[in-house]
Parts: C-alpha cells; sequence; structure tokens
C-alpha cells in the first residue's frame, strides 16, 4: 500500500471548547489508484485532505490515529522528514487557483520552486522543465504563461499552472481539494480531463476532494462519502452511484441537476 | 469586540476624559495665576504648592498647562472644525457631481495632500503673519484635504447604491438626496476622521507654538512652553518635560480613539 | 517606461501648479516689501527707485515669467533681508537638511523592518503586549518633544553630544554625521513606531493566506516561506505608508532642526517668515515640495516595482 490512512481523527481546540472535525477515518490507497472523497462542506473532507498533505496547523489543534505513507507515518514524523515528502512525493492542488498563488511572483518561478527546493537542478534547466510541466498540463503558449503573473491569467489557466507546480516534481500522490469548484462548467470537465490523463500517462494517485458526486463519478473508481467527520459510505463509485445505501448519499445524488452533461455514466 | 480592542477604547476614552476636564479647569479657574510671577519661586521643583514646579519667572507651571491645554484643545476643535465642513462640502459636492469641477479640485486636493499639514500651515502664516487665529485659519485649511478625500471616497461609494437610483427615479431633487440620504450616512466615517483629526490638530498645533507661530506671549501654550523650557534645559529639565508629557498624553488619547472607533 | 514617464510629468505639472501658487500668493497679499525695506528712511523717490531695483513696478504676469525662468536656471532671486541671492543663501541649508532628513529614512527603514517582522514573530506570545503599548506611546511622542528627551538622557546626561555643538558638514562629515544622529533618531523614532506596528499587521495577515498554504505544501520550511513568500506581499503596503511618511520626515525636520539648532532649511524658513524675507519663503517652499514630489515619485516606482498588478 502507498498509502494508509487509519482511524484518523482531528480535533480543533477553541478559546474554550473542543470540536472533532474528523473522526475515525479509514482507507487506503495504491499506486495509480483514484479515490474520491464526497461530502458537504464541513464534512470533514478538506480536513482529512490536509492531514494528509501535512498542512495542518500544528497549534490549537490535535491529531491521533496513523497516516502511513511509504512506511512513513506522516502524523509523527518530524518536520524535516515531513518536509522532504511535501512537494516531491505528496503534491496538493486548491480550490481557489488565484488565491492559491502568490500574487506577486512570476508563474514560472512559482511551478520551478518545487525543483528549487528537492532538486539541485541548474537555473536553466528547472526552466526547461517548467516550460515542459505547463505545456503538459496543455497551455497553450508556455513560454508566455511562464513570464506572466497570476493576475493575468482566466481561472482555468490559473489551475492549470497550480496542476503544472504540483506535477513538476513528478509525485506519487496528487491531492486535489475541490479544483474545480470555482470554474465553469466547461472548464471543470477539461481540468477532469486533464486529471484522468495525468494519471493514465504518468501513473500518479489522486485523492479527489468534492461535493460533487457526479464529478467525482467521472473520475474516480473508489469513494468515500463523509458526513460531520465521519466515513458514512465507501466502496466502488458506479454501486454506490446506482444503489445507494444512506438517506445522506442519496440525498446527495438527488442534489445533482439533471444535466446531461454532468450524469456522464448514469444515462 | 475583542478584549485589546476594548481595553484600547476604554484607556482612550479615560485620557479624554481627564484632557477634557483639564482644558475645563483651564477654562474655570487655576490654582495660581497663570501670569503672575513670583521672583522667588524662580525654579521652583515640584513640590505640593507647585505639582509642576515653576518656570524662569516663578510662574506656576501646572497652572499655565492647564491653560495651555485649554488653548490647543480650543485651537485643535476650530482647526478640525474647519476642516470636517469645508472637506466635507467640497468632497461631498464632487463625488455627488462628478465631471470637470471634481477632476480640478480633486488633482489640487491630491497635491496638497501630499505635503505635510505643517508645511501647508507655515506658508498660510508666511502670508498672513503668525497668531492664534492666523493658526487657525492656517492649520484648518491645511486640514481640509484629507477631509475632502475620505468624504469624496464615502460619497461615491454611497451614490451608487441602488437605493439612490431608486430615490431619483422618484423625482427626488439633488439637493434633497444629498441632505437626506448621503449626509446621515457619513456619520461613521466621519466621526473617525474627526477623532483622527483632533490627533494630527493637537501635533500640528503644538508643533506649531513650538516654532512660535501661534498663541503669542505671554499667553501660555504647550508648545511654547516646551521651546522656552529647552533654554534653560540645563538648570531645570523638568520645566520642559511636563508639558511635553501632557502633549503626549492628548495625542495618546485620541489615537487609542481613533483605533477603535468607526473601524 | 511609458509608466516612468506618466509620474514624471505629473511631478512637473504638480511642481509649477505649486510655484504658481506659491509665487501668485506671495505677490498679491498686501503689504510693499520695498517700503518695508526702507522702513523710516522711506521717501516717495527713494521707495520708487527700489521698486524699480527690485522689479516691483512691472506686471506680476511679467514678474512670475522672469521669476520662474530664474528658477529653471536655479536663481531663486535675492533676499530682502540678507544682501546676497537666495541660491547662494540656501545652498548649504539644504545639504544640512538632506543629510539629517535621508539620515532618518535610513534610521527608520533600517530599524522599522527588523522589528515590524519581529513583533510579527512574537504576536502570539506575551511580549505582544508590551510592544503593542509601548509602540502606541512612542507614537504619541511628537519630535520636538522626543528631541528634548534625548537630549536630556543622552546629550546631559549621558554626555554622549554636546547640546547645540552643530558642526557643519563642510569642516567634519563624520562628526557633523555624528550630531545629526540624535536628530535624525527623534524625527523617526514615531515613524519607527507606526512603520514596525503596520508591517507587523501586514504580515499576519498574509500569512493567513492561501498561498502560504501552497508554499507549505511545495515542501517550504517556514523561514522559506516567510523570507520568500509573505515578506514580499506584506511590504506593498508599507512601502505606500513609507511615501507618506518620508514627507512627514521632511516637515519634521523643520521643527527637530529647532530643538537641535541644526542650520538648516527649517531655520532659514523661520527667520523669514518672521522678517517677511518672500524670495527665501518662495525658494524654500518650491525646494521642500520638490523633494516631496521627488520621494513620492520614488516610492511609486518601487510600488510598482514591488506590486505588479499595478498597471497604469
Amino acid at each position: 500500500m502507498m498509502l494508509k490512512v487509519e482511524d484518523l481523527c482531528i480535533k480543533i481546540h477553541d478559546k474554550n471548547s473542543t470540536e472533532t472535525v474528523v473522526k475515525d477515518v479509514d482507507f487506503t490507497m495504491k499506486r495509480g489508484d483514484i479515490l474520491g472523497i464526497v461530502g458537504e462542506s464541513g464534512s470533514g473532507k478538506t480536513m482529512s485532505a490536509l492531514a494528509i498533505a501535512g498542512l495542518l496547523s500544528r497549534h490549537n489543534m490535535e491529531k491521533s490515529g496513523n497516516i502511513i505513507f511509504e512506511d512513513i507515518n506522516l502524523l509523527n514524523c518530524s518536520r524535516k522528514v515531513l518536509r522532504k515528502i511535501q512537494g516531491s512525493e505528496i503534491s496538493m492542488i486548491f480550490q481557489e487557483p488565484l488565491n492559491s498563488l502568490n500574487p506577486i511572483k512570476k508563474i514560472g518561478w512559482q511551478v520551478e520552486e518545487g525543483l528549487k527546493i528537492h532538486t539541485t537542478m541548474e537555473r536553466l534547466e528547472r526552466k526547461e522543465r517548467a516550460l515542459k510541466a505547463l505545456k503538459d498540463v496543455e497551455l497553450d503558449n508556455p513560454e508566455a504563461v511562464y513570464n506572466s503573473y497570476p493576475h493575468e491569467l482566466s481561472g482555468g489557466m490559473r489551475q492549470r499552472v497550480m496542476i503544472a507546480s504540483a506535477m513538476i516534481v513528478s509525485p506519487k500522490l496528487l491531492i486535489a481539494d475541490e479544483p474545480t469548484t470555482a470554474l465553469d462548467v466547461t472548464i471543470q470537465a477539461q481540468i477532469v480531463e486533464l486529471l484522468k490523463k495525468i494519471n493514465k500517462e504518468r501513473g500518479t494517485a489522486i485523492l479527489f476532494i468534492s461535493h460533487d458526486l457526479s464529478l467525482v463519478n467521472t473520475l474516480c473508481e473508489n469513494v468515500l462519502v463523509m458526513k460531520d467527520g465521519l466515513v458514512v459510505e465507501s466502496g466502488k463509485c458506479a454501486d454506490i452511484f446506482d444503489n445507494p445505501r444512506e438517506a445522506y448519499t442519496k440525498g446527495l445524488i438527488e442534489a445533482i441537476p439533471h444535466n446531461p452533461f454532468y450524469n456522464g455514466k448514469v444515462i | 469586540m475583542e478584549r485589546s480592542k476594548k481595553v484600547k477604547l476604554i484607556t482612550g476614552l479615560v485620557i479624554t476624559a481627564l484632557v477634557i476636564i483639564m482644558a475645563v479647569w483651564g477654562m474655570i479657574k487655576t490654582p495660581y495665576d497663570p501670569y503672575s510671577m513670583d521672583t522667588s519661586a524662580k525654579f521652583a521643583g515640584v513640590s505640593l504648592k507647585h505639582v509642576f514646579g515653576c518656570d524662569q519667572f516663578g510662574r506656576d507651571i501646572f497652572s499655565r498647562v492647564l491653560v495651555g491645554v485649554r488653548e490647543t484643545m480650543f485651537i485643535s476643535a476650530c482647526v478640525v472644525f474647519i476642516g470636517a465642513f469645508l472637506g466635507t462640502v467640497i468632497g461631498t459636492v464632487t463625488g455627488y457631481f462628478g465631471g470637470w469641477l471634481d477632476e480640478f479640485l480633486m488633482r489640487i486636493n491630491d497635491a496638497l495632500l501630499a505635503f505635510p499639514s505643517v508645511l501647508l500651515a507655515l506658508v498660510v502664516i508666511g502670508l498672513f503673519g503668525s497668531g492664534k487665529y492666523q493658526l487657525i485659519v492656517a492649520l484648518g485649511i491645511a486640514f481640509i484635504p484629507s477631509f475632502a478625500r475620505i468624504v469624496r471616497g464615502e460619497v461615491l461609494k454611497i451614490r451608487n447604491l441602488d437605493y439612490i437610483n431608486a430615490v431619483k427615479l422618484y423625482g427626488a431633487s439633488n439637493f434633497r438626496i444629498i441632505v437626506v440620504h448621503i449626509l446621515p450616512n457619513l456619520k461613521t466615517v466621519l466621526l473617525s476622521s474627526i477623532i483622527i483629526g483632533f490627533n494630527n490638530a493637537v501635533l500640528a498645533e503644538a508643533g506649531m507654538s513650538y516654532l512660535g507661530m501661534g498663541v503669542a506671549p505671554p499667553n501660555p501654550s504647550l508648545g511654547r512652553m516646551l521651546s522656552e523650557a529647552q533654554t534653560y534645559i540645563f538648570t531645570s529639565p523638568l520645566a520642559a518635560v511636563f508639558p511635553g508629557i501632557v502633549i503626549a498624553f492628548m495625542i495618546l488619547g485620541f489615537s487609542l480613539l481613533g483605533d477603535t472607533v468607526g473601524k | 517606461m511609458k509608466y516612468i514617464l506618466k509620474k514624471v510629468t505629473t511631478m512637473l505639472i504638480t511642481l509649477f501648479v505649486v510655484s504658481v501658487l506659491v509665487f501668485f500668493s506671495f505677490s498679491l497679499i498686501p503689504g510693499n516689501p520695498a517700503l518695508s525695506k526702507l522702513g523710516t528712511e522711506a521717501t516717495p523717490e527713494r521707495l520708487s527707485a527700489l521698486e524699480h531695483e527690485m522689479g516691483l513696478d512691472k506686471p506680476v504676469v511679467e514678474r512670475f515669467g522672469e521669476w520662474f525662468t530664474g528658477v529653471l536656471r536655479g536663481d531663486f532671486g535675492r533676499s530682502y533681508s540678507y544682501n546676497q541671492s537666495v541660491t547662494s543663501l540656501l545652498k548649504e541649508k539644504i545639504a544640512t537638511t538632506l543629510i539629517l532628513s535621508v539620515m532618518a529614512i535610513v534610521i527608520c527603514v533600517v530599524i522599522s523592518l527588523p522589528l515590524g517582522i519581529f513583533m510579527a514573530r512574537k504576536s502570539d506570545s506575551k511580549l505582544d503586549i508590551v510592544f503593542s503599548a509601548v509602540n502606541q506611546i512612542i507614537m504619541s511622542i511628537p519630535s520636538f518633544f522626543s528631541g528634548i528627551i534625548l537630549t536630556l538622557i543622552f546629550g546631559i546626561t549621558l554626555k554622549l553630544f554636546t547640546p547645540g555643538a552643530y558642526v557643519p558638514y563642510h569642516s567634519d562629515l563624520i562628526k557633523c554625521i555624528g550630531y545629526m544622529f540624535f536628530p535624525a533618531l527623534a524625527i523617526a523614532l514615531p515613524k519607527i513606531s507606526m512603520v514596525s506596528k503596520l508591517l507587523k499587521d501586514t504580515v499576519i495577515k498574509e500569512a493567513g493566506k492561501e498561498y502560504v498554504r501552497t508554499a507549505y505544501s511545495r515542501g517550504n520550511a517556514t523561514k522559506a516561506v516567510f523570507y520568500r513568500h509573505v515578506l514580499g506581499n506584506a511590504l506593498i503596503p508599507v512601502i505606500t505608508f513609507l511615501g507618506m511618511t518620508f514627507a512627514d520626515i521632511i516637515a519634521g525636520s523643520i521643527i527637530v532642526e529647532q530643538v537641535f539648532s541644526v542650520p538648516g532649511l527649517g531655520r532659514i524658513l523661520l527667520t523669514s517668515i518672521s522678517g517677511r524675507d518672500y524670495p527665501v519663503i518662495e525658494a524654500i517652499i518650491l525646494l521642500l515640495a520638490f523633494f516631496v514630489v521627488l520621494s513620492n515619485l520614488i516610492v511609486d516606482l518601487l510600488y510598482h516595482k514591488f506590486d505588479p498588478r499595478i498597471h497604469v
């Protein structure tokens, strides 16, 4: 197993209260898997993803259980070990590509940053790799994009840039936290296609977080349904879609608008 | 409200209240006549009789400070009033009507805004000479641009709200829209600008009177007391310290209030 | 390049407007400079002779034209009260004030930036309360009073410098800078607390933004996240504020020169105001305006360099 999450619990301590946002989450992923996690906002899906990426604050938060990635327990390893994995073995992309990019740095600089941290490559070689990464995410004019700033690009382009900067280090696991929510419907489909292609061609495992079950259905093989920090249902995507056991899951399916574009597999 | 904000607000209120008490005290009756000289008390130190000591003419510094606070508060209030009133008029008219007048006035406004108020006031004093009322006019004029800019920004925001358009559709006159719908909405932003204005006015007044461009001697003013005491700093350093502390105290009160009110 | 050109043009227009305003206001105020110069010795013949000599008999627009072309050549006319040209009178004072202002700016930047970063780092510790309180108090002390306090502490008690013993820069530059340190510090002190507080606030604000999370997800260490990502963004509002502060520092130096008996532009401005020496006042105002506008221009350009989102 590449990734094994066991009994993951996350508690947030406020000044005078403690809230458990993730309760006993268990799942595993093999290399090249695509796993979806669906749930409403506040269901704990993003928290779980951030925990795996090692991005949860070390203050005012209590984490228990195990997150074992390639035999290293990410929950109790040192920051130094974690940093070696972050951005080289595990990469992450986020919901708001504009806010997730540094507004005052050029795209090229940001795409290359992973290489700068994790390799000893020279500047020219890094640039070459960055241009290739930008081309791989199907950006038309990589050279121009390389020299522009985030605010000069469209939303879809920015998310492609985020994917390029995540993939430039060839990670084993890509965590995508609602990567299409902030985008137009047509752009959404393109990004999902791109992720599919990356998974197929490079064998990168993808953990895809979404509130949109139909989107998960078009991309993932397996899915976890989360509610209030608990996994309420899990299994093959198609099975759950056709035959949901939980009322909550049914609710999520019914919430999908009847748009032929959305319902890919259902029609 | 956060705790730190609460602490700031309360401290600011207490300090400002103390300042106002001092000003009122200076208006009614001071412990000693601030003008009477007593050669036997020349450079008298701090004592129960003279809590802040005496100056080079043996005048009671505490009494002079009280009158100085009164003068500073009076001048600052006039300055802020002139700045806020004319600034609001200019800001409202330019913001509401726009057009070439707005363009023209705001260009001048921005150019003036780039200059510190003490500099502008010195120019006006250079034109009209120094003195209490000249200082009020000078600083008042210097304070207009910042008020005009803030009010204009706020009016622009309000003018583009849907309900103003609705009122216009009903045929309300421009004058009515400004008086009934726009001016009342400026309350919050004006309140905080006035407090910050007081902060700056006290600072500017003290600076100008330190330079000898304010209240004429022998009338006490905090800034002038500082500069006079500086001459005797080797013999009687405390005479300079007390007026300075009172100036800083006044500014501290207003800046604490300005930090918390309206934000 | 286009941006710079536009900024320089606005700067020149502003300066022209200032010179028009200044010249006409001082020409239109009541009072005859020739008469006040002659005082009791005035006879109609001597008065008209002096008026002619001073060029006061020409129409005001013509006088402005002559004055303005002179200014462009660096000639500000003759002082009424000192029997020399304004330019030669002010030369040394300009350099003195510039040394003082530049030192104050340098002290302000050199202290407030590291201090602001340090305060942001300590923002969730108990030290934060102490910092905020001390900052608030220092902010409230006007520069002329902090100048007096510095004189008391470092001049009179510790005897680190002799109050009033100014050394001109052309006789000993090092000693001059040594003397100017405390005046410059007095000007800089309130600005230091303002700038460091602003930087602390913006660092904390930027540290909560999403791109910081991205930076961490790439494997950056905390220090690298701070210096490579957060700091640059946090400095943008600070630069704007510094721009306004530079103008304040120039004004502040006029007052603080008085505290430390530094014979700069401030002192001669004050004597000229009381002596109604209009050519000198006009020249000083124009010069100060030039410095203010120039520092604004520099800040604008810096701002442009730091924030790629600005395209004017």
